[in-house]
């Protein structure tokens, strides 16, 4: 039963580690991804419902569809891939590091057997000057030595050794894929820890409390902002040059305040939350009359949209503007069954009375038909005096612990690209010995770990490098052995 | 000379080119290679004077910007990237059977650009970042790589001895290298262009978390570029670990090649986004 589940366990570690998992995942997150951009992304329910029939927009909703990049199958996914990426580096990673660092006890004979590209030369000469001659070459040509190993017939090979060149890009593909993980974590701390937020601010209004775009949360940042002026500026063809809301922050612990300005591109950062120029239009104060029809008491009422208000009559009763048009138009097909004169109906504001449920039938008045009143038979009577409208700036306010981690995973995972894909592990064996006839022999194995085929031509021309350099001790210039690398194609016919 | 003189100039000179480089890929006419060469690198020439002149033009209007800012001069750009790495690959591939296949996507795309507004407008607010040149320029260089990747994958599925024939083809075929070298040559370029688009993500993200106070808001351009980011890393993957080599390995960057082209074109012209601005 133990050996089972143990077997079991390394089966699941086994897939989880493996490459044929990550090559699905990578296939399979981009097939996915693509239908989240053919099915529009967070709209409302009424426009899937017009866009796919009330039965396409509850599948979509149903498979998740409508959120995509949020449902739980994709963050299985994501997560998998993250599990993946994970395992299988913490898996490879120690045998890489290992021999990385192993410098004796490694086996030249099968390089020296089967590698395709080798070379052997035949040197005479002064051996302590031939020696110093070939030492420099090698280095230059083929890298640092990094291992020696024990003859290998006692007597024939006087030295092997092992040069390397740029074996640290052998860390690369660890650092890549470890970077990929510290951007999910990044990904996955900014969604559990951060927030994202509109702020509406005319000019010269004040807040300290915004509202998440997720479940319509209301949120104290502990400060203030408040808009002092927003601007628009122009090029001269009438295109938009500028953005920019000028506020003020004000921290009521410190005391301090900040006078910044928050235009596109540039945002503001105050106390880990930032604020994005995002939106901007022009909304209305009104002036409405309300009167209790029971006890006849009348009061003005000065008010924005979105701001509840006391109703006259003492009971406590609260009303709100929910909305308001420029123009209220009644759709032509409309007009029989009004009595209006035009179909443009002017300034209108509509609405609601508040209670426990929530808003209860919102109604419009009419500021150019201050007589009707559908409510004509309510407790209230209501009419819309006069309105002013006001600028406002709409800032996104957002924060998000998790990005730190993703610049520093996106620049690890740069510098891990230019170790693993621009360059590669070159390993050359290089075995020296005296010949019977007083002579040097030396035998070089080349290879290239990660591109074979393409050092094949690097290899070629080093290979005539080293034999210019050692020229003047060369026996037999006229041969070498081993195959030329390039191969090309103009000159084959 | 003007701007608009010069890309005609350059969509001529890139036609000679690629006509140059047919004839000596049809009758093996050594000369009318090089000469493809010479085109190609005269049309470079031009058309790299023709985007200076652009950018020194808007600066004499006052509303100086580097020429990345629309689809026009985006285009323009992907040409030129194109002929460049086109060019340097042919010095490591010697083969010009590739400028043969690739020569015409540089050439089709700038002949594009003259159905397209090229009016040099001021920069919108969203646009006005210093991260707008550094992610284009990675942007194009990744998608460039990719195209000439595709056209030696093409080259590389076109060839008979990729269909197991042997020597069995027309006489073009006996230009191209070893099928294991071209092979070998389209995952290299993809190795190039693969940090590129990815650091063209990266600076687009540092951007949207500049512009739009979110660095990834999966937007249809921003999971398009992911999803051919996957797919290219499936690629290196396939490659690199699991051993997968000519003709399966071939398609899949031929399929990348595709989902690059939606992710540059058909996110813009058929779906909406972020990125809207950009359809100009």
């Amino acid at each position: 039963m133990k050996k089972t589940l143990r077997s079991t366990l390394d089966r699941t570690e086994d897939l989880l580690s493996s490459t044929r998992l990550t090559l699905f995942l990578c296939l399979v997150l981009a097939g996915v991804s693509i239908l989240g951009t053919v099915v529009p992304q967070n709209g409302r329910p009424e426009a899937y419902e017009a866009m796919y029939g009330r039965t396409g927009a509850r599948v979509l909703e149903f498979l998740g569809l409508t959120d995509l990049y949020h449902s739980a199958g994709f963050i299985l996914l994501l997560s998998l891939l993250g599990l993946n990426l994970a395992t299988c580096t913490a898996r490879r990673f120690p045998g890489v590091w290992r021999s990385l660092r192993r410098t004796t006890g490694a086996d030249p004979a099968p390089a020296l057997a089967h590698w395709k590209n080798q070379d052997t030369l035949e040197l005479r000469g002064d051996p302590e000057r031939v020696d110093a001659d070939l030492e420099r070459a090698l280095r230059r040509l083929f890298g640092r030595p990094t291992a020696r190993v024990a003859p290998l017939e006692a007597g024939a090979c006087h030295s092997v050794r092992r040069f390397e060149k740029n074996r640290l890009s052998r860390l690369g593909p660890y650092l890549a894929h470890a970077s990929l993980v510290l951007i999910l974590l990044g990904g996955l701390l900014g969604a559990l820890f951060g927030f994202r937020a509109t702020l509406i601010l005319q000019e010269g209004e004040e807040s300290s409390t915004v509202w998440i775009e997720k479940g319509g949360r209301k949120l104290d940042l502990g400060f203030g902002i408040r808009c002092n002026r927003f601007v628009v500026e122009t090029y001269p063809d009438g295109s938009p040059k500028d953005y920019r809301s000028e506020v003020t922050v004000s921290d009521p612990r410190t005391g301090m305040t900040l006078d910044a300005a928050i235009r596109v591109n540039h945002p503001l950062s105050f106390r880990g939350v930032t604020f994005y120029q995002s939106t901007y239009g022009s909304s209305p104060d009104l002036v409405l009359e309300v009167e209790d029809r029971q006890s006849g008491e009348r009061v003005e009422i000065r008010t924005r949209l979105h701001a509840p208000f006391l109703l006259p009559g003492g009971r406590g009763e609260r009303a709100i503007a929910v909305d308001f048009r420029d123009h209220l138009v009644i759709p032509a097909e409309m007009m029989r069954m009004t009595s209006f004169p035009r179909e443009d109906l002017g300034p209108a504001v509509r609405i609601a009375i508040v209670d426990d449920r929530g808003f209860q039938n919102p109604f419009w008045i009419l500021k150019e038909f201050p007589d009707w009143d559908l409510r004509k038979t309510g407790p209230y009577r209501f009419r819309f005096v006069d309105l002013r409208l006001l600028p406002y700036t709409g800032l996104e306010v957002s924060k998000d612990p998790g990005t730190p981690l993703v610049w520093a995973g996106s620049v690890l995972l740069v510098l891990g690209f230019l170790l693993s894909l621009l360059l590669d592990h070159e390993v050359t064996w290089v075995t020296r010995e005296a010949t019977e006839k007083g002579g040097i022999r030396v035998r070089i194995a080349s290879r290239a770990v990660r591109h074979p085929l393409a050092y094949e031509g690097r290899f070629a021309v080093r290979k005539e490098r080293l034999r210019k350099k050692l020229s003047p001790w060369l026996e037999e210039p006229k041969t070498s052995q081993g195959q030329s690398g390039v191969r090309g194609g103009d000159d084959r016919d | 000379m003007k701007e608009s003189t010069l890309i005609g100039l350059s969509i001529l000179i890139y036609l000679g080119s690629w006509l140059f480089y047919l004839i000596h890929a049809i009758v093996r006419h050594r000369l009318s290679g090089r000469v493809g060469d010479l085109l190609a690198l005269a049309g470079l020439l031009a058309h790299a004077a023709a985007i200076a002149s652009r950018w020194i033009e808007s600066h004499r209007q006052g509303i100086g910007h580097a020429p990345f800012s629309n689809l026009y001069e985006s285009m323009v750009f992907f040409s030129w990237t194109i002929v460049l790495i086109c060019l340097v690959s042919l010095r490591r591939l010697q083969s010009r059977l590739l400028g043969a296949v690739v020569m015409p996507l540089a050439f089709l795309a700038l002949a594009s650009t003259s159905l397209m507004d090229r009016k040099i407008q001021p920069l919108v607010p969203a646009l006005q970042s210093n991260w707008l040149t550094a992610h284009v320029i990675t942007c194009f260089l990744g998608y460039a790589a990719f195209a000439v990747a595709f056209g030696a994958s093409l080259l590389y599925l076109g060839a008979p001895s990729a269909k197991g024939k042997k020597e069995s083809g027309g006489a073009i075929w006996r230009l191209l290298p070893a099928p294991e070298l071209l092979d070998e040559f389209s995952y290299r370029i993809i190795a190039v262009g693969f940090p590129m688009l990815t650091l063209g993500i990266i600076t687009g993200a540092a951007w949207a978390n500049s512009a739009w106070g979110s660095y990834w808001s999966w937007d249809p351009k921003e999971t398009w570029s992911l999803i051919v980011w996957f797919i290219y890393a499936g690629y290196l993957h396939a490659r690199i670990v699991r051993g997968w080599r000519g003709r399966r390995s071939a398609w899949l960057s031929v399929i990348g090649f595709c989902a690059t082209l939606f992710c540059y074109l058909g996110v813009n012209l058929l779906l909406s986004g972020l990125h809207s601005y950009a359809t100009g």
